[in-house]
Parts: structure tokens; C-alpha cells; sequence
């Protein structure tokens, strides 16, 4: 039997030497394999995704199948298209990533055009998000988003208790007052937030456009020039810290996981970092890490 | 000749779903810059937590309006038939366009006794917040009447 310590190399040289396209479809598997969010709740296209998936993870080489991928990327298209307005983005993306997977496993020699198909997904994908946070919506750079979102959204209030100092209660009346304007009984909800709300609000307001912003930037900067050599640093830090309190773990292992197709074979360790990223992003979505530092903080 | 077929693939590979990616953004900003009706949340744009006007902020109401007076009073519904209309108005509180909002006006009408004189209209507002005064409140986003001789 040998030692945990003793695994760790051979899992480290596991990892440095195990081709991208095989992990690629694998990591992209288990999105339709065990994310409701994913594959929706029709069963026209839910039961064939989740089979598929489950297949290819379960069935030696089957994940490498050209067959397999043409038809979850073909079901997968069909699904994102049918109501296609209620769509999230993060299936858009997935959608796109698996067209590409399944176009890559036809050619010879697939590793460069699914890296390059990678890094373009992903710098095009934080271009229009930044485009939306700074240029098109009416409420964002303002602060009116983050300010309203750390108030009225639950799966922000530990954040706004610990760093805003909103008192539990303010947060349970403003739920009501949300409630009161949805029934009609109300045209106008009053949300209580301190002062510290704001300034909080602001600082989550330049910190989102500014790492967005980088991630554009450098993932659509020429490879191995100027500002794309901090391309990893940028992804790796937004998902450390993005899906730490937005729980929306399938949209981040889908970033993650185009995160680690685009990184240069030789750099192993960099896709180590990816790998240890996709961990803790289901650790935050498992663990409910805000409750415990209110608990360590005494709240 | 086949070099030039693998070549061709690899750059579809590397760029086509790239392309696809700016070509439904943009559609999307269209469908909710221009037209204003998509929810920026959906649709392929990336416009997620950029606005609190997404979907979960969105209400579809329902009013039923006299014919002879024009008066018009909120069309109570039911928990159960919300529960049945529930996939129809997410996707008529997402992109209100004319025809989802008739459509969905037709299938709570079908569900309700109404008079005859009486015609149906849905509302689809979106949450504004104002941070300087604290308050929240919804603006209209679209709406449509249905009457008899739409039936």
C-alpha cells in the first residue's frame, strides 16, 4: 500500500501527462452528467443528454467518440435553441464549446484549434460582459445592482452582513418589502441597507468590471505578448473569487474548464491550478462557507 | 486535398464558435437594448448580474378591463394555475414580444370564466432600483390586450 505522499507524484505526473482533449471531454461531461441546470427540465432533451454523458464517463474511450459528441452537441444546439430567451449564458457557452469538441475529434491533430477555440470563447465572453456592465445597463456602474443584489438577494446576504453590517433583520424586511411590491400591495419597496452597503457596493462594482475587464483583455491579446501572459492569473483569480459568493458552480466549471484547454501543454502546473480551481468551486457550492465565517466571527 | 479539408476543419474549429458566440450576443443586445423587451440575464449576451432587470425581477400581471367602462380590476390567479402557466410566464416575463403576450392572455382566459364584455390584459413590468433614495419599484415592459374578436 503506498503512503498518501507517495501518490501525490504519481498523481502530479498523471496530470502532466495527460492529453488535453482527454480531459477536456471529460471535464465536460460532467456538466450534463449531474447539473439539472444544464440540461433542463424537458425530457425530450434532458434523458438523452444525461445518458450520453453518463456513457461517455462510464464507457472506456467512449468520451473520445466523434459519434458521441456530434449528437450531444447536436441535442445540446437543439435544447439552447428552443426557447432560446430563457436560456443562461453559461449554456450558450457550453453549447459553443461542445460544437467545438465535436468538430475538433474529425481532425488529426485537434490539441492547437481547441486551444485557440477556447481562448477566444472565453475573451469574448468577458468582452460582452464588461460591454453590458459599463456601457449598456443603466444600473450597473452606478452601483444600483450590487447595492439592490446585497439586500435583496439571499445568496449575497452573509456577504453583506459580514462586510456591509446589515443586520439580519433589515435584510428579512426588505424580503417582505420585495414580497409586498410583487403582490401589487405596494408600488414602491423602501429597502433598509447602512451607509457601509454602499461603499460595498462600489468597491464589488470596480472590482467585477476591472477583473472582467483584464480577462477580455488578455485572453484576446496575441498569445505569449504583453498583457495575455497574466491570462491565467486573471481567469484563476476571478473564479477563486467570483464563485466563492455567486453560487453558480456549472457556469464556473465551464470557464474553468475552457481556462485549462487554452493553457500551453508544457506549462503543467498552471493546469494543476485549474484542476485544484474546479475542486473548490464544488466546495463552495457544498459548503456553506459564509455561515462558517459568520459563526467565526462571532455573528 | 485532404491536408486542405483538415485545414479548413481546424480553423472552424478555432473560430466558427466564436463566431457564433458574437453573432448571438449582438442578436441579444438587439432583442434587449434595442427592442428593450429581453431580460439582459438570458439570451446569450452575457448581460447576467450586470442589471437587477432579470428574470426572477420581472412580474407578469393580469387585468381584466369592462368593455363599457374601460375600468380595469387585477385578475386574481390561482396558485394552481400559476403552477400550470408557470413554463409560459417565465417566457413571457424573459421576452415579452406581441404574440407571447397574447398567447398567454388566450391560456389564462381559456382557465377563467369572463364575462363577455369584458377584455383581458397582461402586463409585464421590470424591477428599478433607485440606491441614492433606497427604493425599488417596477416599470411597465410590455403589454397586450385580448379582446373577443382576437379569439
Amino acid at each position: 500500500m503506498s503512503s498518501a505522499p507517495q501518490r501525490l507524484p504519481a498523481l502530479w505526473a498523471s496530470i502532466q501527462h495527460a492529453d488535453a482533449i482527454d480531459m477536456a471531454c471529460r471535464l465536460t461531461l460532467i456538466l450534463p452528467a449531474v447539473s439539472e441546470w444544464v440540461v433542463g427540465e424537458a425530457w425530450l432533451y434532458k434523458a438523452p443528454l444525461r445518458v450520453l454523458a453518463i456513457a461517455g464517463l462510464v464507457v472506456p474511450g467512449l468520451h473520445r467518440s466523434r459519434l458521441l459528441w456530434t449528437v450531444l452537441a447536436a441535442i445540446m444546439a437543439a435544447k439552447t435553441l428552443d426557447n432560446w430567451w430563457l436560456q443562461d449564458n453559461h449554456v450558450f457557452l457550453l453549447t459553443y464549446w461542445m460544437i467545438a469538441l465535436a468538430l475538433a475529434l474529425h481532425l488529426p491533430a485537434p490539441h492547437q484549434p481547441l486551444r485557440t477555440c477556447a481562448r477566444l470563447l472565453v475573451g469574448w465572453a468577458f468582452a460582452f460582459a464588461t460591454l453590458w456592465k459599463v456601457g449598456l445597463s443603466p444600473d450597473f456602474m452606478s452601483g444600483s445592482y450590487f447595492h439592490y443584489t446585497f439586500v435583496t438577494d439571499a445568496r449575497f446576504f452573509d456577504l453583506a452582513e459580514i462586510l456591509g453590517g446589515v443586520e439580519p433583520e433589515v435584510l428579512r424586511r426588505n424580503l417582505a418589502a420585495i414580497d409586498r411590491l410583487f403582490t401589487g400591495d405596494t408600488a414602491v419597496a423602501e429597502l433598509g441597507a447602512p451607509m457601509t452597503v454602499g461603499l460595498l457596493a462600489r468597491c464589488a462594482t470596480w472590482w467585477t468590471v476591472g477583473i472582467e475587464a483584464a480577462i477580455a483583455v488578455t485572453f484576446l491579446w496575441p498569445e505569449n505578448r504583453g498583457p495575455s501572459r497574466l491570462r491565467d492569473l486573471a481567469l484563476l483569480t476571478f473564479g477563486a473569487t467570483t464563485y466563492l459568493v455567486a453560487s453558480v458552480w456549472t457556469f464556473g466549471w465551464t470557464l474553468l474548464t475552457l481556462g485549462m484547454c487554452q493553457v500551453d501543454p508544457a506549462r503543467a502546473r498552471v493546469r494543476v491550478a485549474y484542476l485544484a480551481l474546479l475542486v473548490l468551486v464544488l466546495v463552495y457550492d457544498l459548503v456553506p462557507i459564509g455561515g462558517i465565517a459568520k459563526s467565526l466571527l462571532g455573528g | 486535398m485532404k491536408n486542405a479539408g483538415s485545414s479548413i476543419l481546424a480553423r472552424a474549429v478555432a473560430y466558427a464558435p466564436t463566431v457564433l458566440l458574437i453573432s448571438v450576443a449582438l442578436v441579444q443586445i438587439w432583442c434587449a437594448i434595442g427592442d428593450g423587451r429581453l431580460t439582459p440575464a438570458k439570451g446569450g449576451g452575457f448581460g447576467l448580474f450586470s442589471t437587477v432587470d432579470k428574470l426572477n425581477n420581472r412580474h407578469v400581471r393580469v387585468y381584466v378591463r369592462s368593455a363599457r367602462t374601460g375600468q380595469e380590476t387585477p385578475f386574481d390567479v390561482s396558485a394552481a394555475m400559476l403552477n400550470e402557466l408557470r413554463l409560459p410566464a417565465w417566457s413571457v416575463k424573459a421576452f415579452p414580444t406581441d404574440a407571447r403576450l397574447r398567447s398567454f392572455a388566450r391560456q389564462v382566459d381559456l382557465r377563467a370564466t369572463r364575462a363577455p364584455d369584458r377584455a383581458m390584459r397582461v402586463e409585464v413590468g421590470k424591477m428599478t432600483f433607485d440606491a441614492q433614495a433606497n427604493e425599488a419599484r417596477f416599470v411597465p415592459v410590455a403589454d397586450a390586450v385580448l379582446l373577443e374578436a382576437d379569439e
